[in-house]
């Protein structure tokens, strides 16, 4: 089931010009230069310390180091960090 | 993102210390309950700090409830908390009521008063009559009357006055009067004759000044002249042979000056009915106070209830509060209630035709001004027609014919 949505989903973006993440429910990070992050479409804060934080997503995780982290809002789905910012990395679960 | 933020100093909002094992997920939760937070940062691996709004400070003790963080408020921002802290600051505010209240009080003060354009007798007693109707330095304003009361009872009481201007602006009363004045003889009037302004025969006359064209008994037609302001006598005729000598003309142009009384007629017509209803004010009058808020809402404070008037007119004067120079929306008005009583007139025929003899003549009398005489009256025509009687009357009247015509000098 979720496979077939997949695909459908696959079809659609490169047939259609369709956004990846608002058909596949993909993240969206928006980053400005190394001071602002915008991640829209997580599942959750899992971990936020001064110098990392981590969201859930669809698939795994996201981890985001850096220093001096500030979340400066924080809604259900989205999250506006602020800080220095050095690795964005995705982990598999 | 953030307009979540923006307005959020005017609901006022905290900051708060979560201390606990990983806060960060005690904070996920609040996010789920749609609770915004926002400007987290980590203070220690137990502590966190964020901000949430002012009204959301009561779900965030409910969703603490069974958990084991612990919530510390640190301090509070925004427009509630500091209207709050400001009120526990009594000395401060009865300051401000006070100085509120002083300044709208002097607002409503007269400050001045202008008089100009009277002599300063009149000045005086201009002064003196305000001062008795309450309009002086330092007097309250909403206790005084419109301006325009103030200058009915002022042309009333001073009859020296022909008109006052009675101005209010803001503090300031300006007054400019006009005094009556015995009317000096005017210029000089240039020369001129004197012309019938209407036909008649003439019955009188009385020239101080000029020639008299006209005698008793005449008959004149409007622009026939009646006293020339052409002094001496012609010059003859000249034949175009002996033109070289032409004869001086003798003429002395002057300003024609008398009264000429001539006998005129009128018809005029005048309908009166044979039933006739018109209301009177009886004179009873009531008398209700209220402040108004804005433009319709009003809050009564002397006189209450219904009048016990059938009928009757009423007439209603707003007075407004002033702060500094604004007007407020809250005004005391005077609503005064007259009563009205309706009255029917029967007349009979001969009644009607009397009254609309009467009502004819005073007509006539305004159209040929005072000085003129009704000499005679007769009834021509009478109808009764539509319950009115109609009369065409025939007037006949001596009055001054003469108006001045000037006499165009250079030719």
């Amino acid at each position: 089931m979720k496979k077939w949505q997949q695909r459908i989903g696959n079809w659609f973006t490169e047939h259609l010009d369709m956004p990846a993440d608002v058909v596949l429910e993909l993240p969206r990070i928006t980053t400005i230069g190394h001071f602002h992050a915008y991640i829209e479409n997580h599942r959750g804060l899992v971990l936020f310390s001064d110098n990392e934080l981590r969201l859930r997503l669809n698939k795994g995780f996201l981890r985001i180091t850096g220093e001096s982290f500030v979340l400066k809002v924080m809604l259900p789905e989205e999250i506006l960090l602020e800080g220095k910012m050095k690795e964005f990395k995705f982990i598999d679960s | 993102m953030k307009k979540h933020t923006q307005d959020i100093y005017f609901t006022g909002y905290v900051t708060v210390l979560i201390k606990g094992d990983r806060p960060e997920l005690f904070l996920n939760q609040l996010v789920q309950e749609k609770i915004l937070v926002w400007d987290i940062f980590k203070k220690d691996s137990q502590t966190c700090e964020a901000k949430i709004r002012k009204q959301d400070i009561s779900r965030l003790r409910m969703q603490r409830r069974g958990t084991g963080y612990k919530i510390q408020f640190r301090s509070k921002h925004g427009f509630p908390f500091l209207f709050s802290a400001l009120l526990h600051k009594k000395p401060l505010i009865l300051g401000m009521a006070f100085s509120i209240l002083l300044i709208f009080f002097l607002s409503n003060t007269v400050w001045k008063i202008e008089i100009k354009g009277v002599s300063p007798e009149l000045e005086h007693q201009i002064e003196t009559k305000l001062d008795a109707y309450g309009v002086r330095l330092g007097a309250f304003k909403l206790t005084l009357g419109a301006p325009v009361d103030i200058q009915q009872r002022l042309l009333q009481d001073i009859p020296e006055l022909l008109w006052i201007g009675v101005q209010e602006n803001g503090t300031t009363y300006s007054l400019e009067g006009v005094p009556k004045t015995i009317v000096e003889e005017g210029e000089q009037p240039g020369p001129r004759h004197l012309v019938a302004k209407k036909k008649g025969v003439i019955v009188d006359m009385f020239v101080s000044e000029g020639v008299p064209q006209v005698n008793v008994h005449d008959y004149v037609e409007p622009g026939d002249i009646l006293v020339s302001g052409m002094i001496g006598n012609e010059p003859p005729p000249v034949s175009e042979e002996e033109d070289k000598t032409k004869p001086e003309d003798t003429r002395k142009p002057v300003a024609a000056t008398g009264s000429i009384i001539a006998r005129t007629w009128y018809n005029v017509s005048a309908a009166v009915p044979l039933e006739e209803t018109y209301t009177v004010l009886s004179g009873k009058q009531e008398s209700k106070y209220a402040i108004q808020f804005g433009d319709s809402f009003r809050l009564p404070i002397w006189g209450f209830g219904d009048s016990e008037f059938k009928d009757s007119q009423k007439q209603t004067s707003v007075r407004h509060l002033r702060f500094l120079r604004w007007e407020l929306p809250i005004g005391i008005t005077k609503t005064s209630e007259y009563e009205r009583t309706t009255k029917q007139v029967k007349r009979t025929k001969d009644e009607a035709a009397a009254q609309a003899e009467k009502v004819a003549k005073q007509d006539l009398q305004l159209q040929v001004g005072a000085e003129a005489d009704i000499i005679s009256q007769k009834i021509l025509h009478e109808t009764v027609e539509n319950g009115k009687v109609k009369l065409i009357l025939y007037f006949q009247v001596n009055e001054d014919i003469a108006t001045s015509q000037p006499i165009s000098q250079g030719d």
